[in-house]
């Protein structure tokens, strides 16, 4: 966390540790930050006003309030496909019982977009707006992979970490590229299928996974989900050839190194 | 219906720091529908000067939290914004989310504030809050009542899109609970009309028709359709037509805020997986 001086910083600091989840009482943000009780007070005072933090019930401690979740649907409302393949993901996870999800890409980052929930009895929790670094997840993998060598390279150097880990990723990459999917089984039996949606130019800045928490029916059922989110990637790329505005990428004018989100994800 | 109901806040009236104040009130500028906003316009709309605003943008774009667009001239919501959202909204708990705001509706009526959703062509009650007095009305918790009946069912009915309110109008029998109930097609689009006008939907005995008085608002999701609905009701001698009509704007604002926050979530899945 950068320890910022000025009043602006300091607000933004505070925005960052409560954006960290859970509500957080005064004393202890006043520490995290190194700021004297009154300082931190005001911060929260100026925050609340303006509707980014709000006090639990007991009025104690402090959450990010409905206006950070407002500017984070505002963010996402600035892909074109979120809205365009809501209909495909709802009749996905209606056929299959299991949670969908589209990813976008900012910069080097997945950007959970778009979700519809599944009915199973236990399924995962669509979070929407939930960032990570690409290689993070199976839906941002599913982009990844689909970048030339030189993006990639680029990538590597930013989120590679060791050696080991980069080759890794390497290989990773070059099995996804063949195979034409992600698939990541957890210990838990946890499995995410992720396809990349491709645009008319052949380019992947989005991706469709289904995310299955308990996964029925063993590898027969795997091959069965699939091969349903592939034709349902396949509609997808049909409605994205039909209006390419569709593919529109809000942040392609910038350099990706040039997009960080503030955090270091994981 | 706009996304937010709540006029723009005077950046003179906040305690604390002014400039950061005003930093954070440009930036909620960009949580509404239109994705940039140029200086002149924002210090305008702000009641500004040019030189505060410019500074506010700037501040911000240091940040992170907006970018240049692909003509540098104006400004949009850049990735800063996703480390307010790095841990992702959790999925939809209606009771949960609708509590704090059925309390201080209840607070304010002193009358029982229930919560609905759809089930099929019924509404069913699943939460709420018995009034205060030593009469009051009953929570009907599990009640299923058809779509075209109580102001529950008819506040979520209102909301749903015309094809579906037509597929349920052509195949449901609209059955007569009261001599009110309304019971033809015709009579229950009207209704509709009339509820996605006022905002709300209002009782007229078509369902229960001894001594209670209600009104109905929806709790709407993302795309405008209904999560379900909220009721106040009570005793018509002391809830009666004219204390309803004096409450109706406060109650309103409080359903405004809830809206607010349950527009945040899409409309949730039917439960059960539709036959093929």
């Amino acid at each position: 966390m950068t320890a910022t001086n000025s009043s602006v910083g300091q607000v933004f600091d505070v925005l960052g540790l409560l954006s960290g989840g859970g509500a957080t009482g005064i004393g202890e943000l006043a520490r995290r930050l190194a700021v004297p009780l009154s300082t931190a007070h005001r911060v929260l005072a100026t925050l609340e006003q303006a509707g980014y933090a709000a006090r639990d019930t007991a009025g104690k401690r402090y959450q990010l309030g409905l206006g950070a979740q407002e500017l984070t649907h505002a963010l996402l409302r600035r892909f074109p496909l979120q809205a365009a393949s809501q209909p495909v993901l709802r009749r996905l996870s209606g056929a299959t019982g299991e949670t969908i999800v589209l990813t976008c890409r900012i910069g080097w980052y997945g950007v959970r977009t778009a979700s519809a929930e599944g009915w199973h009895e236990i399924h995962a929790a669509p979070r929407l707006g939930q960032t990570s670094p690409l290689a993070s997840t199976a839906g941002g993998r599913a982009i990844l992979a689909f970048h030339d060598e030189a993006q990639l390279a680029q990538y590597l150097r930013r989120h590679g970490g060791g050696a080991r880990r980069t080759a890794a990723l390497r290989a990773g990459v070059a099995a996804i590229r063949e195979q034409g999917y992600v698939l990541d089984r957890d210990d838990d039996g946890r499995s995410d299928i992720a396809l990349p949606l491709r645009d008319e130019a052949g380019g992947v800045a989005a991706s469709l996974a289904i995310e299955a928490a308990a996964p029925e029916g063993g590898a027969r059922g795997e091959r069965q989900r699939i091969a349903r989110v592939r034709s349902a990637a396949q509609e997808i790329e049909r409605l994205m050839r039909a209006r390419p505005e569709l593919a529109c990428d809000p942040f392609g004018h910038l350099p990706p190194d040039a997009l960080t989100p503030g955090f270091d994800g994981g | 219906m706009p996304r937010s109901t709540a006029a723009v806040p005077d950046h003179r009236g906040f305690g604390g720091n002014r400039a950061t104040a005003r930093v954070l009130l440009v930036l909620t500028q960009f949580a509404g529908d239109n994705a940039s906003h140029g200086v002149s316009e924002l210090s305008r709309e702000l009641n500004m000067t040019k030189n505060m605003t410019h500074r506010a943008l700037r501040t911000l774009e240091d940040f992170g939290y907006l970018v240049r667009d692909a003509t540098h001239t104006r400004y949009e919501l850049g990735p800063g914004v996703l480390q307010l959202g790095r841990l992702g909204l959790p999925p939809l708990n209606l009771p949960q989310l609708a509590e704090p705001y059925m309390r201080r509706l209840q607070e304010l009526s002193e009358e029982t504030v229930s919560l609905a959703i759809r089930f099929g062509e019924t509404a069913i009650t699943i939460a709420g809050l018995r009034g205060r007095g030593d009469v009051a009305r009953r929570v009907p918790f599990g009640r299923a009542v058809p779509l075209h009946a109580s102001p529950a069912s008819r506040a979520i009915l209102a909301y749903l899109p015309d094809d579906e309110i037509e597929a349920y109008l052509a195949t449901a029998t609209l059955k007569r609970f009261t001599p009110t109930t309304l019971v033809t097609p015709e009579a229950v689009w009207r209704e509709v009309a009339t509820v996605r006008e006022r905002g709300y939907a209002l009782s007229f005995g078509d369902h229960v028709h001894r001594g209670a008085t209600g009104i109905a608002f929806p709790v709407l999701a993302g795309d405008g359709t209904a999560h379900g609905s909220v009721t106040i009701a009570g005793p018509s001698d002391r809830f009666t037509p004219e204390r309803r009509l004096e409450l109706i704007p406060e109650l309103n604002e409080i359903m405004c805020e809830l809206n607010r926050h349950s527009r945040l979530y899409p409309a949730e899945q039917p439960s059960a997986p539709t036959p093929a």
